[in-house]
């Protein structure tokens, strides 16, 4: 599509992730593009996820490096991606448990909410205003993915489905450029799948660049512009989704076990 | 129906501080009145440990810390000469200071190991009190506390402390403690409070909005310190003696208790807490070696009928009258 051009917003180059002796990832490279949907795939224990927590700050890479726009990011902590821009949903379901689905959304706007500490420490007319409108603007993100009917139930009490939609808009409520998504589509029906597609093809069409990890390759290759293919901690194959479908390396993973290198 | 709700319960607060104001005029025993100064502190104490758990934390570094500010203003008084009214402010200061170095070990842990390592950092800090003679007097602690010095207000009689009178003390307490609440109340309502909130309920996903987790739980903590200082400083001018083992464990399990049968989801609950236990023990004077197993049957009962305290069973019982007529419906 019209990525294929443009820069890389994201480079990851060599990454290394060991837990003791376990090798989770190793020396993987490839690039983000900005404007793109790039899929991540690969079989159980490939370090997917590993993949995202490393890039994301909640695991120290053992080597390699990171550059966001550029930039080395290797090693930045979570709250400090985020500020530039980098967001990511989970694939278990990380919420606030016991907050309303309003109440997630207006804490997605920490970064974006300039509260004087003592306007909100008085409640001050100023601050009820900025509340007013950062409120406003939590219900849009909620009408934007559908939720804006399930403001006041907390988190808990969801069903599965909405709760996935819930972790997306949270992530989106920080207002990322580039939105990591691990395993969007897992455990959902297969309705709740096209709606999950559907969020994410307008997410990209709003400017965002998305990376999507996710199992459900069919459903993945619809979406996506370029797959990245993980197994055993190794990348082996990068490409167009059409080109990957007829890899054998790719084939050979996912049917008859892991692929020595 | 919410606004009328609203301002019942303002009308019930107002009332409930008018009625600690005069209370004095018919509470004229100095042995009530003893209790009385004494269950103030315990409100400022566990008050201000209660907020600390609102971002999912229990320290078990509170009660030394309430003693820090409790020997750091009766120290400023004693060597530096300085005056009560500038003891107490400052001494608050030093034990939020000190708070930070308490806490710094203990903040890349959580839960169980959070309370553990809060225990042997504020241990720590005692024993120090018990080995150090020069200037913390060792285990003999501090004797001969200076009262807080006089009030001079143009057009009042001289107010003055002094181990004779309770009265200045009863509302020196008690101002402090209705200043202490206040605060704390708009804490937990301003922006700190929702994101002490959201740590509780996760901690990853908060980092990932953006939280500094790391800085909050700290500013949430020595905010707690602070107030713990208020309580001990009043505790230290009051009683003119604080030892180290004034401060030992087994008063932290207490205010835990406290707080947690009063309820800690709720602001009221450890205020609701202290004043129960207070009348509690004044009950069970006769049979006071008996008071930690009545407290532990108390606190086992609690968690196990009313896990979120005696503050939240209006709440039930309405639930459950609601219920009921729904029933009969």
């Amino acid at each position: 599509m019209t990525a294929s051009h443009s820069q890389p917003i994201l480079q990851i180059e060599k990454l290394t992730k060991r837990f003791g002796g376990l090798i989770a990832l190793s020396e993987v490279s490839f690039d983000v593009r900005e404007g793109e949907i790039l899929g991540v795939i690969g079989p159980n224990g490939a370090g997917k996820t590993t993949l995202f927590d490393v890039i994301t700050g909640r695991y120290r890479a053992t080597g390699g490096k990171v550059f966001y726009r550029g930039e080395d990011i290797t090693g930045l902590k979570p709250h400090e991606l985020v500020q530039k821009g980098i967001s990511r949903s989970f694939q278990l379901e990380v919420l606030f448990g016991n907050l309303s689905v309003l109440q997630h959304l207006m804490l997605s706007r920490h970064l974006h909410t300039e509260v004087g500490f003592l306007d909100s420490f008085f409640h001050t007319p100023g601050h009820r205003e900025r509340e007013k409108s950062t409120e406003a603007k939590a219900m849009e993100l909620l009408t934007f993915v559908g939720l804006e009917d399930q403001k006041d139930k907390t988190a808990n009490s969801l069903s599965h489905g909405y709760q996935r939609s819930l972790g997306i808009a949270v992530a989106l409520g920080t207002e990322p450029r580039l939105l990591l998504l691990d395993e969007p589509l897992s455990a959902l029906s297969p309705e709740r799948v096209d709606v999950i597609l559907d969020l994410i093809r307008t997410i990209r069409d709003q400017g965002v660049t998305v990376v999507v990890i996710e199992h459900n390759m069919g459903a993945l290759f619809r979406i996506c512009d370029r797959v990245v293919v993980l197994s055993v901690g190794e990348k082996i194959a990068e490409g167009l989704p059409e080109d990957i479908k007829e890899n054998e390396k790719v084939i050979k993973a996912y049917l008859g076990g892991a692929v020595v290198a | 129906m919410k606004h009328k709700n609203l301002w019942r319960k303002r009308a019930g607060v107002l009332a409930v501080i008018l009625a600690a104001f005069f209370l004095p005029v018919f509470v004229k025993s100095p042995y009530w009145l003893h209790v009385l100064i004494t269950m103030w502190t315990y409100i400022i104490v566990t008050a201000s440990l209660r907020f600390t758990i609102t971002m999912g934390e229990w320290s078990f570094a509170h009660v030394p810390l309430m003693g820090m500010g409790a020997y750091a203003s009766a120290l400023l008084m004693m060597k530096l000469g300085i005056s009560f009214w500038m003891a107490l402010p400052l001494g608050v200061l030093v034990t939020a200071a000190i708070s930070i170095f308490i806490y710094w070990p203990c903040l890349p842990t959580t839960g169980t190991f959070f309370f553990f390592t809060s225990f042997a950092f504020g241990e720590v800090m005692r024993l120090c009190w018990a080995r150090f003679k020069n200037p913390f007097g060792g285990t003999g602690g501090l004797v001969l506390i200076p009262a807080p010095n006089p009030i001079h207000l143009p057009g009042f009689p001289i107010i003055e402390f002094g181990p004779l009178y309770k009265i200045p003390y009863y509302y020196l307490g008690l101002v402090l403690m209705l200043f202490s609440l206040l605060m704390l109340y708009l804490l937990e309502g301003s922006r700190l409070g929702r994101v002490a909130e959201a740590i509780k309920e996760s901690n990853l996903l908060s980092q990932f909005v953006g939280i500094r987790v790391w800085r909050y739980k700290m500013v949430i903590l020595v905010i707690g310190a602070a107030f713990a200082a208020i309580g001990g400083s009043i505790y230290a001018h009051y009683t003119t003696l604080v030892l180290p083992v004034d401060f030992y464990w087994g008063l932290g399990v207490y205010i835990v208790i406290y707080a947690v049968v009063g309820g800690t989801k709720r602001f009221s609950g450890p205020i609701v807490g202290v004043i129960l236990f207070v009348l509690l023990r004044e009950l069970l004077r006769p049979i006071v070696m008996y008071v930690p197993l009545v407290y532990g049957l108390i606190l086992a009962a609690t968690l196990t009928f009313l896990p979120d305290g005696v503050t939240s069973l209006p709440e039930k019982i309405s639930k459950w009258i609601e219920r009921k007529r729904m029933a009969k419906a």
